[in-house]
């Protein structure tokens, strides 16, 4: 395969040349687009032979290491390649888009951006094509620290510097533990290789189920901290905003989706149909359950525009792990359903790529242009950012899941695998109605979001300091259209990612025993008729429905146009008095404080209004960051502050140290043999 | 395809053109109960028709003020037709009940789009009362109808409504009824519950700014709403008596909806409004009633 080949000298040269070029910012961002958009075509065109021709796998393994029985081997099967769609989509648009948008760290040197930036997505292309848990880890773990460097590219600043440690420790506190799972599997069957665990797991669940046990759930740990689950997922709302915008849109839209992918990988086609996947299926469920409530209802607080995206990151990630979980609780039950509830899932991680890195690359087209990421601080931007206002507005509709936009389709088939597989294991009926309940929150959030930054007229102090312009620069806005134009595509045609996505099931666990495609989504090509329990469970032919309600539209229009009424532009009226715009605007901290001081004992902390001050009961045993990470973090502090001490500076010390050394070696070398 | 054409133009003809006369018969209905003598049953044609003529005031630099009333109105059309009103939804086989309730949270959504684009704080304040009774409101909604998804195992209101008619009354559907009824009242902004409006503390929230023309549609929106969730709940939750011959099933159920209209008119004469701290209180009970229901429904009963 000649692709590998030009894939890996344009990762080399791209890190290489940005690195050179960082002087020249102009130059720098082009030699970037440029890889990424060579990286993307052939991510892409590996994907398209994928879906045409079937799996494709590397003749001979790019390195092996017989001592450990690790191999590099590049294999793309069908959830690979849709993973690479994404990661190629998403990083595309995220660099076309800071090619302009890194004009605002003007004093910031490019060299820390660029190489960084091409070397985290090869680190994802990475973790999702190799066939083997040994260097699945060492890809997990370049894409981790590449994008740390992302993470703290303001390095100046104090609170990006706490965010980006908290960012560092967390994920590798999971990726410890996924590290002891692989190796307590690799020492089952002397082989990393995925194919050798799965046949290692096989083994366990007769012999030692327990143990099977204690390693699924590391797994858990450690792909959950990625993903964004929630109590372990918290370094989500300090390390998004404390990224540039474009890179926020990557770590939001498909990395934290890299946990998505171990979960697919471990449980759908690693772990044998056993009790197991059920147990694990309604744990995921109930974890996904968890973070969609506390994600959300965390977010419905936040001004911080940024902040409240990557809540409802926790919170979206919620709905995906809800979906993968009924999909494995009822594995055995009915696999139809379960096919249904996994295939929501992926649709569901397809969708929050689009409309999620939207949304970030929309707050930070508001940040280019206003400098603030502080809600409180916007309104009427209207009337200087028309583009960015309906783009945020389609991405709202859409991650609020309403027809016609991708959201609700994956939304709505989790609802139903939810609530009909509820009739046999009811608590499925309880996870299934609180997300619908979160729904109509999420729904909440995005009409502040919207509504504050984009409603009403302009201040005289924002307008004051506003970038110069119309709108943001053609490239940022370019990226925001394509990705709009994905949700609503998304929305209106899904066979078109059922159908690819179809075959993934025939790869995994479910094998061969599925009715084909037409059997469980209706015959229809204009919609989906999902067939769960006996008959068709529901219908939503999203093509008859957008049409439907834009001929409703219209004939709205035509009502109001009847009576040919004049038209005239008067002031808000408020009262007879006259205001300053920013005297009497409604911000965004006093949106919804009734209902949320119903949630105040469960949210997570730094609240925006002044009742609500202490952290909740809930929390408190919670928070990972007071009673583990922090803590431990300090003590590695305090270690390492002692251990200095045995470093005098005097050359007979460590003469001394040396000897002891030796000493020990020879008495384990003595004691081993 | 025919008769998914004539059902069609019925539902539209029924929310656009018999929709006023409800709203006509639950203003003399509140009229007699505050000793009045109230406006004739058709005052609500004459508003609209005035209204349509009226002057456009135009007050946001922002074309989601102007378009909010017609995104209202017509997702409450296109609901119209995911709806049955006596013979099965139109167009049923396109959309099951979430839909449904998605294109109403749609409708609901153009309100509220309208209310914040002008920068009012009266439509802000009224917006984020809507969108809080919103959250409370639409989980009820499909906590209760999902009472009859359990036993059909299906969301199809057209199947739905079959089955509850043919197996007669249960004891969760009963129940399942009783939270239904209660949020009609806020679902169609009256009394204790129009805190969004408040037409003596926002005077009108989110309609504040609205004249002309876009007032006409978000009244004409409300009045469409009350028949469409009125002949939901009716269809779902009492969809007795039904005699197979489609016209006959279909005034039936106006006659149906016009009942449930009164009830909800008295109700909305005789309450005082109530805060969105105790609505939302209300609405959490409700919930806790439902989950009786839906347990009910899983045992079976």
């Amino acid at each position: 395969m000649q692709v590998i080949n030009i894939f890996i000298a344009t990762v080399v040269l791209g890190t290489l040349l940005t690195a050179l070029t960082a002087r020249s910012r102009k130059l720098s961002g082009a030699i970037g687009v440029l890889s990424v958009t060579i990286i993307t075509a052939i991510l892409l065109y590996v994907a398209y032979r994928v879906f045409t021709l079937g799996p494709r796998t590397l003749m001979h393994p790019l390195m092996s290491l017989p001592t450990i029985g690790a191999q590099l081997s590049i294999s793309v099967d069908h959830l690979s390649a849709i993973f690479l769609v994404l990661i190629g989509l998403v990083s595309f648009f995220g660099t076309l888009y800071s090619y302009r948008y890194m004009d605002i760290y003007p004093h910031q040197s490019l060299v820390r951006f660029y190489p960084f930036l091409i070397l985290f997505i090869a680190g994802m292309i990475g973790v999702v094509v190799v066939t083997d848990m040994f260097f699945f880890y060492v890809f997990w773990e370049f894409m981790t620290l590449t994008s740390y460097f992302l993470v703290v590219y303001e390095k100046e600043d104090q609170d990006i510097l706490q965010a980006g440690l908290k960012y560092f420790v967390m994920t590798h506190v999971g990726t410890a533990a996924m590290l002891i799972g692989t190796i307590l599997l690799q020492a089952e069957v002397g082989s990393f290789a995925f194919l050798r665990l799965r046949d290692a797991m096989a083994v366990m669940i007769v012999g030692s189920p327990i143990k099977l046990s204690v390693i699924l759930a590391l797994f858990l740990l450690g792909f959950g901290t990625k993903a964004g689950m929630f109590p372990v997922g918290t370094w989500l709302p300090d390390a998004h905003p404390a990224a540039p915008s474009g890179v926020s849109a990557m770590l939001s839209g498909v990395m934290i989706k890299m946990g998505i992918y171990g979960f697919l990988r471990l449980f759908f086609f690693l772990l044998p149909v056993s009790n197991q996947t059920f147990g694990f299926g309604v744990v995921i469920a109930a974890f996904g359950t968890i973070s969609l409530f506390m994600g959300t209802i965390s977010a419905l607080v936040q001004h911080d525009s940024k902040r409240l995206l990557a809540f409802h990151s926790i919170g979206q990630i919620g709905y995906i792990l809800l979906g993968l979980g009924t999909g494995l609780a009822f594995l055995k039950i009915n696999p139809v359903l379960s096919a249904i509830a996994t295939m929501a899932a992926i649709y569901h991680v397809i969708n929050h790529s689009m409309f999620k890195s939207l949304l970030f690359l929309n707050a930070g087209s508001i940040f280019y242009k206003t400098g603030t990421r502080d809600l409180n601080r916007l309104g009427g931007l209207y009337s200087v950012m028309p583009a960015t206002a309906w783009m945020t507005l389609v991405a709202s509709f859409s991650i609020a899941g309403i027809p016609p936009f991708n959201g609700f389709i994956s939304k709505w088939l989790i609802y139903q695998t939810t609530i009909i597989g509820g009739i046999k294991l009811p608590v499925f009926i309880f996870f299934g109605l609180v997300a619908i309940f979160i729904s109509s929150v999420t729904l909440a959030s995005f009409l502040k979001f919207f509504s504050t930054s984009f409603g009403g007229s302009l201040g005289k102090k924002l307008a004051s300091q506003l970038r110069p312009g119309i709108d943001v620069p053609f490239s940022m806005r370019l990226s925001q259209y394509a990705l709009a134009l994905f949700c609503l595509l998304l929305g209106l045609f899904p066979w078109v990612p059922l159908r690819l996505m179809y075959p993934v099931f025939g790869e995994s666990l479910f094998g061969t025993t599925l009715p084909p495609l037409q059997q469980i989504f209706g015959n229809s090509r204009f919609g989906l008729v999902p067939v769960l329990g006996g008959g068709e469970s529901g219908a939503w032919f999203p093509v008859t429905g957008f049409l439907v309600l834009t001929g409703c539209l219209l004939v709205a229009l035509i009502i109001s146009r009847l009576g040919r009424a004049g038209s005239r532009t008067v002031p808000v009226w408020s009262c007879g008095e006259v205001y300053e715009t920013d005297e009497i605007r409604y911000r965004a901290g006093s949106f919804y404080i009734p209902l949320v001081a119903y949630f105040e004992r469960l949210v997570y902390p730094e609240l925006a209004t002044h009742k609500i001050q202490r952290p909740g009961r809930a929390y408190k045993g919670l928070d990972f960051d007071k009673v583990f990470y922090y803590p431990f973090v300090d003590f590695l502090l305090l270690f390492s502050q002692k251990f200095r001490r045995t470093h005098v500076g005097i050359p007979q010390a460590y003469l001394l140290y040396q000897v002891i050394g030796i000493a020990a070696l020879v008495a384990i070398m003595i004691w081993l043999s | 395809m025919a008769k998914t054409i004539l059902l069609a133009l019925v539902n539209l003809a029924l929310v656009i053109l018999a929709a006023p006369l409800m709203e006509g018969v639950i203003r003399k209905l509140k009229a007699v109960v505050h000793s009045r003598k109230g406006p004739p049953l058709i005052q609500p044609y004459f508003d609209l028709l005035k209204l349509l003529g009226k002057e456009n005031l135009h007050v946001a630099g922002n074309p989601t003020f102007s378009l909010a009333p017609v995104l209202t109105f017509g997702s409450i059309l296109a609901a119209a037709l995911f709806t049955p009103m006596g013979a099965g939804a139109p167009l049923g086989f396109a959309g099951d009940l979430i839909v449904l309730i998605y294109f109403l949270v749609l409708a609901s959504l153009g309100i509220m789009l309208g209310g914040t684009a002008t920068g009012s704080p009266y439509g802000s304040i009224g917006t984020a009362r809507e969108m809080m009774l919103g959250i409370v409101v639409e989980i009820i909604v499909l906590s209760s109808l999902i009472v009859a998804v359990i036993p059909t195992q299906s969301f199809n209101l057209s199947l739905i409504s079959n089955w509850y008619h043919s197996t007669g009354p249960s004891l969760s559907m009963i129940i399942a009824a009783v939270p239904f009824f209660l949020i009609l009242q806020i679902q169609l902004g009256k009394l204790p519950f129009d805190i969004p409006e408040a037409d003596q503390e926002l005077m009108g929230g989110p309609f504040l700014e609205a004249s002309g023309p876009k007032l006409a549609l978000y009244k004409w929106g409300f009045y469409a709403k009350q028949i469409i969730l009125a002949s939901l709940f009716l269809e779902v939750f009492i969809p007795w008596p039904k005699t197979g011959i489609i016209p006959a099933d279909i005034a039936i159920n106006f006659l149906k909806v016009l009942v449930v209209i009164v009830v909800v008119g008295v109700i909305d004469a005789v309450n005082p409004r109530i805060r969105v701290d105790q609505a939302v209180r209300y609405f959490i009970m409700l919930w806790a009633i439902l989950l009786f229901a839906v347990s009910f429904a899983l045992i079976g009963v």
